[in-house]
């Protein structure tokens, strides 16, 4: 799995690709956001474009990252999330947890 | 439902998770051939993944030496899915239901629950030298 980021004036896009289900490349994604909320970035947007699935292994790495930026008074968004992950959100009764937008543009916009 | 053929296929994978975009494949085309509609295919798809996750990452502790086996066996409108490993097994008792507000927010133990929400079955055996099963079972 890789992660890239783009800031986006102050909301960073993270860009994440590959699969999303654990294994030591998982934690890229938890890494990637710590560093970014140490440089004081307080408005992310995790875009999963490049992800088809994810298995509650990566779910639990998206949940880890929401409960980062939420303590450090930030705020998430993800956008491009595929049907497949959609229904996990559905069927583990997190729908209403995640910020999600069908777009990047959108994501980004919903900080302003 | 059109003519759906019955059927049979075991596969036997190595314990690492890159196995996943195999089962996720294979899982699409037995419950397509079951005459399984796509959008259900893709929560059996979801539910699969998550038992070989287990499998590989519990029961069999990513060991690479250790193997999981899958069998697919569908007949018109239904789909079972077998998956073993070669772990000790575990008391179910403690799986914990993951919606709780006290554990929602938690990173990890949202699989069986997964599974459970999505199949119409899901049986466990368990066995300290024959490996652990969980048998699901999907009607259309």
């Amino acid at each position: 799995m890789k992660v890239k980021t783009q800031m986006e004036g102050d909301v960073a896009v993270v860009h994440v690709s590959g699969k999303l289900m654990g294994g030591p490349e998982s934690e890229n994604l938890r890494d990637e956001v710590k560093t970014l909320i140490e440089d004081g970035v307080k408005k992310f947007v995790i875009n999963l474009h490049g992800v088809p699935w994810i298995n509650s292994t990566g779910l639990g790495a998206l949940m880890a990252v929401y409960t980062s930026v939420q303590r450090s008074e930030g705020a998430l968004a993800l956008c491009h999330v595929s049907d497949r992950i959609q229904s996990l959100f559905m069927i583990t009764k997190l729908l209403t947890i995640f910020d999600t937008h069908p777009s990047e543009k959108e994501a980004v916009e919903s900080f302003k | 439902m059109p003519d759906a053929p019955s059927g049979m296929e075991e596969v036997v994978l190595p314990s690492d998770l890159e196995v996943l975009d195999n089962i996720d494949e294979s899982t699409l085309k037995y419950s397509r051939l079951a005459g399984i509609d796509n959008g259900t295919a893709g929560l059996i798809a979801i539910a699969a993944i998550e038992a070989v996750t287990n499998a590989v990452q519990h029961g069999n502790a990513a060991c690479g030496g250790k193997e999981v086996k899958v069998r697919y066996e569908w007949e018109p409108g239904l789909i079972r899915i077998t998956v073993h490993d070669e772990g000790e097994g575990f008391d179910l008792s403690c799986v914990l239901d993951p919606t709780d507000p006290e554990r929602c927010m938690a990173s990890s133990g949202r699989g069986i629950f997964i599974m459970r929400e999505v199949m119409d079955s899901v049986e466990f055996e368990m066995s300290e030298h024959s490996g652990t099963t969980v048998t699901m079972v999907k009607s259309a």
